[in-house]
């Protein structure tokens, strides 16, 4: 067996030795361990390590290690000693060995071996490493020992499990320390040197009469990693020693210099460069230059892409793609990021605005708009959806056509390149994982098929779908199914859907309740946590009879119980019967993600930014870099070079088989051509039945107070940008400016039944304006006016949305108003009253709890995303206009 | 004619033309034309106090104010401005900008240095946040800093009159108090309502700025530097060690799971729900938290706690500076406006109405105190982003004034770097996955090797 000899190389030695514990018992004989260890290290007749080379760590707080050791590891290349004596912990299952410094309690501030002694001395640049526990429990080291890639020799006080009687030894150190140091410092008859196997053996032989709590010998063990050499260390011996070599001694001399070698190398090559005459370029050690901020790019997608794209985005910044210098761009230092990516999201229809109104989307973000909040249409493109994206990546094509559609022919500043999709994922119907349709195909059923087989006569399900207006899965699952009902392949050339097939489709659809703002929010709302509030529990009731419309990447996430929409991840995957099993239908094309990128009129450094989009979408499709996030995130992958789509791979939560997926199912790209998106739109839109909304809103003075106005007028807008020629609407305020002597009179600020916004949007305009009355507000009363007209009202999906700080008008109340408005909301057709509470005490009141019982409708409470959470709930009863008026 | 002499004749001339314009600059420059436009999140264009001052200054200049509603996330507003100002397309006058972006947008060129040194009324520790660089690139224009939110009633039944010293107190303290009060309240007879869990502290750990801000104050408290500009060196990297350490360590002991999901809005939902006894939080949700509590009865705020070593309560800076755009045309508007709405008695009126005014003179009691100009009557609005206090009379301050006056002057502002977007990420990122585990793996050395470069600018390395 050959012997390392580190001398002459730069060696360390750190001695870690912690006497005093705040919570434990001290080790008072750890504390002349240090100073005798160091005694020996640095005495000449062990001639391995010099003066210097050796620390002394006495933490308190685990971070001193980590410092002393992050040091030592990035110092020594030769020979690399660890030691450390004091308490040592393990947990129940013997695993987990802790090193116990000064501040630890039981589990908290303690030092773990194997996270992070064992990942310090990984990176060590020394050849070899040796370490000496000293502690109880040392020997369950042995048990983590394998991480590590280092030629690395360890030695345990003691052998596994078992704890070891020291600690209160007299001067002079613990008893294995004595041991060790007597055996390093004198050698061992007959040997040249001590080495590390040595050691071993003449300390067992030292110890043999010591015992440990349990009453066996007390054996100290050893271990050895990525080596079979051994080690000396020590060059004392009891024979007559020879001379250091001198090839040795000269190194030791010259180590302090070897540092400074570069430097030395620089200072003569500027002495004598000049002096040549040549021109060299020196890379004077020091400081890299300074970065300028990256080119800002703004990312613009749906809410339900938004977390696994902020992801992508942000491993690009990191990655060699953004930061390796290109050729030809001198703008940036060596290593700078060229990119920076904010990603945000917005509903589709505000997206659709936004492009529509490009022009005043521009206008604002150069401060050359005309000065109104808002144009004639109401939209405010810059506040929401926000930034000018200069990469959209919408849910699907279908999204991106109907967009295309609503710009105007000539003069929009916004020019969308479509540059094809970066990721797909299947559409599909979630059932409950316990009813599952034995007689339908899980991969390749029929729309048709499916519709029969939820419907009343079999299963029961009510089939909910996030609102094709709102959001891009509801718009691709609605092509789905009015497009490939009996599972034919969309043909390019367009066929226009079927009335029948789409009524057929909207009157299992249409139901109050079952359409949804997005499909993560649909998802939430079906989690067995979700609470009361959504009306669905775990297995039972509303959950088990539900079918969502939905992709296969969300109901994944859903099954495994990952953050979904607005509720957090949870510890683990659903259990079977709270998971629902994905079907595919036939020929229905998969979201597919495209990435658009828009170019604004007039930007300055728009071949830059256009440059800085290209890297992006390229790496974002590179198996090797952004396609590995999102197949990570679960969506299935772009084809290669070979044009093949790819299976779901390594990495993919797809595989995992609680995830009730089936990744065998093949991709189906989209085909349908923008005609055909329009008239399922339009078709989507005669289905629908014609409805009208109330907007019953609170204008006593209260509401000015912290900041309640804006909420309100907010989510009064946001209303207002659902309402069509279908679905019309009406504004009333309470109480009334007008009859300030009668707090129960209900001011009809915008007659019921009409359907262009600008009016609705003027009158909000000056209630946010100051257009308060200074009185209190009745909600009762005014709310039993509404009713009343709801109730006679034209339209069959008709609601009422109630804004409101609280209820004034509770001490003065007739008698029999409350008895009243219960009965009208009884009777007739269901009138659901969606509230916004911005009172104190939010939702939580008796009153509006039962209102929205009654009344069959929700309540939210006052929050910055109230808005998007009422337009949810607004789409949920069917009252949604297709946008494009 | 010779080629040079062309070109010396063209010089000539031109020499000429130059010094002639000089020359003739005599009645000044021509009155700036249109509106001073400022751009700002939507806090301020609603209703409410600030607003009120920009129409106080329209009535007094004469000139009118336009307000551009900017995205209604902070980061939507970050990424509108920058990127338009990369483009060139900025066309406003005046920025409303959060204090962590002075110095990404000095280096990018969205906004032009102040010019003057900023008097010395205004705290020294928000000024810093106006400065980058050497330079003043802005005026502060409100501020804020974290504070302890705490149950004083329960604390006082459970036999504490103060709230906690310091960290360690604070877990001590929670641990034992909410375990006394919840099985109290497991005792509730029948029939009576039963109060909700009381756990002992919330916070905001969703991954988003609110837990960049927390984690910085952890690391702060276990004794890392606020001025460091490095995350590796000295003992820094110890420092953030043990504070996301400590953060985790609160978060199991004494916080709901739900934490890691919360923000300033939800944690202050469940402070003020009764199911929890601690919240950091900043002063703006006083009065949301004061419409279900009773102030200075059932609840009440404090400094956050103390570090050991030596006493410092230090807070991060939040709040906003007003900047002039590097693409303004109306510089002399943008300037005035600018004075108008950071002036003695404007700061007054922002503290009056809830907001943490960036002046010392603001904070003045008695005689001495400067006052609010605007009539009493366009008080009674509030606007979100400000505390609006339980209806103090005109020319007095909201009750925590004293706590916040303190908190603000010990408060340091976060890392003051152009590329201080992606450290936050970095912060964000690794300390929620952190938080998330189940170990208790040391994370220090990544995180901080990851957080220099992002401070640099620079990628990872090992990045593909």
């Amino acid at each position: 067996m050959s012997e390392y000899d580190a001398r002459g190389k730069v060696n360390r030695a750190l001695l870690i030795c912690v006497s005093d514990y705040r919570h434990l018992r001290p080790l008072p004989a750890v504390k002349d361990n240090a100073e005798e260890l160091e005694r020996v290290l640095v005495d000449p007749a062990t001639d391995l390590f010099t003066k210097g080379e050796v620390r002394i760590c006495r933490p308190q707080e685990p971070w001193e290690v980590e410092q002393a050791l992050d040091a030592v590891t990035a110092e020594a290349r030769g020979l690399l000693l660890v030691h450390f004596s004091g308490h040592g912990r393990v947990g129940s299952d013997g695993g987990d060995l802790q090193l116990m410094v000064g501040a630890s309690e039981a589990r908290h501030k303690t030092v773990s071996w194997q996270d992070l002694v064992l990942r310090y001395l990984d990176n060590a640049r020394a050849d070899r490493i040796v370490i000496i526990l000293e502690c109880c429990y040392s020997g369950n080291a042995g048990e983590a020992f394998h991480s590590s890639r280092k030629p690395l020799s360890l030695l345990m006080a003691a052998q596994p499990n078992r704890r070891i009687f020291s600690g209160d030894e007299p001067a002079g150190g613990s008893v294995f320390t004595r041991a060790v140091v007597r055996i390093l410092g004198r050698g061992i008859p007959g040997r040249c040197c001590v080495t590390f196997e040595d050691l071993v053996g003449a300390l067992r032989a030292e110890l043999a009469d010591e015992r440990t709590p349990m009453g066996e010998v007390w054996e100290p063990r050893s271990a050895q990693q990525n080596t079979t050499d051994d080690v000396v260390l020590s060059f004392a011996t009891s024979e007559p020693r020879p001379r250091t070599p001198l090839r040795i001694r000269l190194r030791r001399w010259l180590n302090p210099f070897l540092r400074h070698w570069v430097r030395l190398l620089l200072i003569l090559a500027i002495v004598f460069v000049p002096a040549t005459g040549g021109i060299v370029l020196l890379n004077l050690p020091g400081e890299p230059p300074a970065c300028r901020p990256a080119l800002e790019l703004r990312l613009l997608t749906a809410p339900e892409d938004e977390p696994a794209l902020r992801q992508a985005a942000f491993a690009y910044e990191m990655s060699a793609a953004n930061t390796r210098p290109l050729a030809g761009e001198g703008d940036y230092a060596d290593g700078c990021r060229r990119a920076q990516i904010t990603v945000y999201s917005a509903a589709k229809d505000q997206i659709d605005q936004g492009f529509a109104a490009a022009a005043r989307w521009q206008g604002e973000a150069q401060g050359t708009g005309d000065g109104d909040a808002a144009d004639d249409k109401g939209t405010d493109p810059l506040y929401r959806p926000g930034p000018q994206p200069d990469l959209w990546i919408p849910e699907s094509s279908a999204d991106y056509d109907q967009a295309r559609r609503a710009v105007p022919a000539t003069g929009s500043p916004a020019a969308l390149h479509n540059t094809g999709p970066v990721a797909y994922t299947p559409l599909v119907v979630g059932i409950p994982a316990n009813k599952r349709l034995d007689d339908v195909e899980q991969g390749a059923a029929t729309w048709r098929d499916l519709l029969t087989g939820t419907d009343a006569d079999h299963r029961n399900l009510k089939l909910l779908r996030p609102s094709p207006v709102l959001s891009g899965t509801g718009l691709l699952h609605t092509i789905g199914l009015y497009l490939a009902h009996d599972g034919a392949a969309l043909g390019s050339a367009g066929t226009a859907p079927d009335p029948a097939v789409a009524d057929d489709a909207e009157s299992r659809l249409s139901a109050p309740g079952s359409q949804y703002a997005g499909s993560t929010e649909l998802l939430c709302s079906l989690r067995p946590d979700a609470g009361a509030a959504a009306g669905a529990t775990a297995g039972s009731g509303a959950a088990a009879r539900s079918a969502p419309l939905v992709s296969e990447k969300s109901l994944a996430d859903f099954n495994l119980g990952r953050a979904t929409g607005s509720c957090p991840a949870r510890s683990g995957p659903l259990p079977l019967r709270d998971r629902y099993a994905a079907y595919y239908p036939k020929n229905v094309p998969a979201l597919d993600h495209p990435l658009i990128r828009v170019a604004w009129r007039g930007a300055a450094d728009a071949t830059a930014r256009r440059a800085a989009v290209d890297r992006f979408a390229q790496w974002l499709r590179d198996p090797d870099g952004g396609q590995r996030i999102l197949v990570a995130q679960g969506y299935r992958g772009v084809p290669g070079k070979d044009g093949a789509m790819p299976q779901p791979a390594k990495g993919s939560p797809l595989l995992d088989s609680r995830t009730e997926t089936d990744p065998q199912v093949p991709v189906v790209p989209f085909t349908a051509d923008p005609d055909q998106v329009a008239e399922v739109l339009d078709g989507y839109d005669k289905a629908q039945k014609s409805s009208q909304l109330l907007i019953l809103m609170d204008t006593s003075t209260s509401m000015a107070d912290g900041g309640k106005l804006p909420v309100a007028a907010a989510a009064a807008g946001r209303a207002l940008e659902m309402v069509g020629a279908h679905h019309t609407y009406g504004l009333w305020t309470f109480p009334d400016r007008a009859r300030p002597d009668d707090p129960d009179a209900v001011h009809r600020a915008v007659r019921l039944g009409t359907a262009d916004p600008a009016p609705g949007r003027a009158a909000l305009a000056r209630i946010a304006g100051g257009e308060l009355v200074d009185h209190g507000a009745a909600m009762e009363e005014a709310l039993t006016a509404a009713v009343r007209t709801m109730k006679q009202a034209k339209g069959t999906s008709n609601a009422i949305v109630l804004i409101l700080d609280q209820d004034d008008g509770g001490s003065r109340r007739a008698a029999g108003v409350e008895k009243a408005l219960a009965g009208l909301l009884k009777d007739g057709p269901d009138v659901p009253v969606l509230t916004l509470s911005l009172g104190r005490s939010g939702c939580d009141t008796f009153a509006l709890q039962w209102l929205a019982g009654a009344s069959k409708g929700r309540c939210v409470t006052g929050s910055p995303g109230a808005p998007d959470q009422l337009a949810g709930f607004i789409a949920s009863i069917g009252t949604a206009a297709k946008g494009d008026r | 004619m010779t080629l040079s002499r062309t070109l010396t004749r063209t010089a000539l001339a031109c020499l000429i033309l130059a010094a002639a314009s000089g020359c003739t600059s005599g009645p000044g420059p021509l009155p700036e034309k249109g509106p001073i436009v400022l751009a700002t999140g939507s806090d301020l264009s609603s209703s409410g106090v600030r607003q009120d001052l920009i129409r106080a200054f329209e009535r007094r200049s004469g000139r009118t104010v336009r307000i551009v509603t900017l995205p209604d996330t902070a980061d939507g507003q970050r990424s509108q401005l920058l990127a338009a100002g990369q483009s060139g397309n900025g066309g406003y006058d005046v920025l409303n900008i959060d204090v962590a972006w002075t110095a990404e947008f000095a280096e990018a060129g969205v906004i032009q240095p102040w010019g003057t040194s900023l008097d010395g009324d205004f705290l020294d520790s928000v000024v810093k946040t106006a400065e980058y660089d050497g330079k003043v690139w802005g005026v502060p224009f409100n501020t804020d800093a974290g504070l302890l939110y705490y149950r004083k009633d329960i604390l006082k039944k459970y036999g504490h009159d103060e709230p906690p010293a310091d960290w360690e107190d604070l877990t001590t303290m929670a641990e034992q108090v909410a375990a006394d009060r919840n099985r109290d309240a497991a005792r509730t007879p029948k029939g009576k309502k039963q109060p909700p869990r009381m756990y002992g502290m919330v916070a905001q750990l969703r991954p988003y700025e609110g837990l960049t801000v927390n984690t910085l104050e952890a690391a702060w408290d276990a004794g890392g530097d606020p001025d460091a500009t490095s995350f590796t060196k000295g003992a820094q990297v110890g420092s953030l060690q043990q504070g996301v350490g400590d953060l985790k360590l609160r978060l199991d002991a004494i916080m709901p799971h739900e934490a890691t999901t919360m923000d300033e809005t939800e944690s202050r939902r469940w402070f003020a729900d009764g199911r929890a006894l601690f919240m950091r939080n900043w002063p703006v949700e006083y009065a949301s938290v004061a419409e279900k509590l009773t102030p200075g009865v059932q609840f009440d705020v404090a400094q956050l706690p103390a570090r050991p070593s030596d006493g410092k309560r230090m807070s991060v800076l939040g709040g906003q500076n007003l900047a002039v755009s590097a693409h303004t045309t109306r510089p002399e508007g943008a300037r005035a406006l600018i004075e108008a709405l950071t002036g003695r008695g404007s700061e007054r009126c922002l503290l009056e109405r809830g907001f943490a005014a960036t002046r010392d003179s603001a904070y003045l009691e008695g005689a001495g105190a400067p006052s609010c100009p605007l009539p009493p009557g366009d008080a009674q609005r509030g606007e979100r982003g400000a505390a609006s206090p339980p209806a103090p009379r005109p020319g007095q301050v909201p009750s925590y004034t004293r706590t916040l006056y303190a908190a603000l002057r010990a408060a340091q502002p976060r890392p003051r770097s152009a590329h201080y977007q992606t450290f936050s990420k970095v912060v964000q990122i690794r300390v929620s996955e952190f938080l998330g585990s189940r170990g208790r793996t040391a994370i220090a050395d990544e995180l901080a090797k990851e957080a220099d470069e992002a401070l640099s600018g620079r990628g990872d390395p090992r990045g593909r």
